[in-house]
């Protein structure tokens, strides 16, 4: 066995040891490099989030704001929205895929859990506005206050699930943040619900991003 | 504190990346041999050499399942493994503090 193959570039003796300042700097490049490719990229995450988000709620806002009584949103509104919500879906789905190739464990299965918990309560959360619909209650909630708040809301609490089995604390925050802002955007009123929901997620996905980017340049 | 005092078996490059990038895991995860030698752009033979003596001094575990295309080694780092790592860090920056 020899170290002839060993691809780091870092000078060693013929017995494959390190000069002690090389092999300091060879441990933090390595655990950092390491770290960046294991870990979920929030940052990436959180960043493309926002600008889906606040797009998306920012579409079906505008096509709201004029409406007296409320109606809800039009349909084209609504398809540029699950458009953009299938979008951030696969991105989702493809930074997850990098960072967790090859790995297994107790992250792979709390990913499962927590994924299928979320896609169950998601279901959950149609039916209901559904059911709402079907009780006869006026569209300002079922067209409005409730679709602009609720899933956000459910999405921010599995959103934090999944941060704190990662133990990113940051996303786990903001999460936090994103289903209390869209709590509070019930109050807004059926226009004002997107509008605030929508914003506000965005304003806390962008300050995740950017701790994010901080915590990098900075570790 | 010298350089005789960091454990040599992990102080050797390519060992060295093998340790540290198996400690980026989550407690309780494992890394494929495929994926781990992809990370530290290692020969086959080579990562095996190397996980050898790691895994004979008790710093690496690994388990191979399934059998032909579709085997699949896992690695981990166990508890001695990353005692030791994390002395050879302490060790490390005391040598580097004498210097």
């Amino acid at each position: 066995m020899n170290d002839s193959h060993d691809t780091s570039g870092f000078r060693s003796n013929e017995e494959g040891t390190l000069d002690p300042r090389d092999a300091d700097t060879l441990l933090t490049q390595t655990k950092e490099k390491a770290v960046r490719e294991l870990e979920v990229n929030s940052m990436l995450l959180s960043l493309l989030g926002g600008v889906i988000i606040m797009v998306g709620f920012g579409i079906i806002w505008m096509s709201v704001r004029h409406q007296h009584p409320y109606q809800g949103p039009t349909p084209g509104a609504i398809g540029l929205f699950y458009v953009l919500v299938l979008v951030i879906d696969v991105a989702a789905i493809a930074v997850y895929r990098r960072s967790s190739r090859g790995v297994r464990g107790r992250r792979s299965r709390d990913s499962w859990i927590i994924g299928a918990v979320g896609a169950t309560g998601l279901v959950a959360v149609f039916m209901v506005m559904g059911a709402l619909d079907y009780a006869g209650v006026s569209h300002s909630v079922v067209y409005g206050i409730y679709p602009a708040t609720v899933p956000l809301v459910f999405g921010g609490l599995i959103g934090a699930l999944g941060a704190a089995s990662r133990e990113d604390w940051t996303l786990f925050v903001s999460a936090l943040l994103v289903s209390l802002v869209c709590a509070s955007a019930a109050y807004g009123g059926p226009a004002g619900a997107w509008f605030i929901s929508g914003l506000g997620s965005a304003v806390v996905l962008f300050g995740c991003a950017g701790v994010k980017l901080y915590q990098r340049r900075t570790r | 504190m010298t350089d005789d005092d960091l454990d040599p078996l992990i102080h050797v490059p390519a060992r060295l990346r093998i340790m540290a990038t198996l400690a980026a895991l989550h407690e309780g995860d494992t890394l494929s041999f495929t994926r781990l030698q992809e990370m530290i752009d290692l020969t086959s033979g080579n990562l095996i050499t190397h996980l050898r003596k790691l895994e004979d001094a008790g710093y690496v575990k690994s388990d191979k399942t399934g059998s032909g295309v579709a085997s699949r080694t896992s690695l981990t780092l166990t508890t001695r493994g990353r005692e030791a790592l994390d002395a050879y860090a302490h060790a490390l920056r005391s040598v580097l503090d004498g210097i």
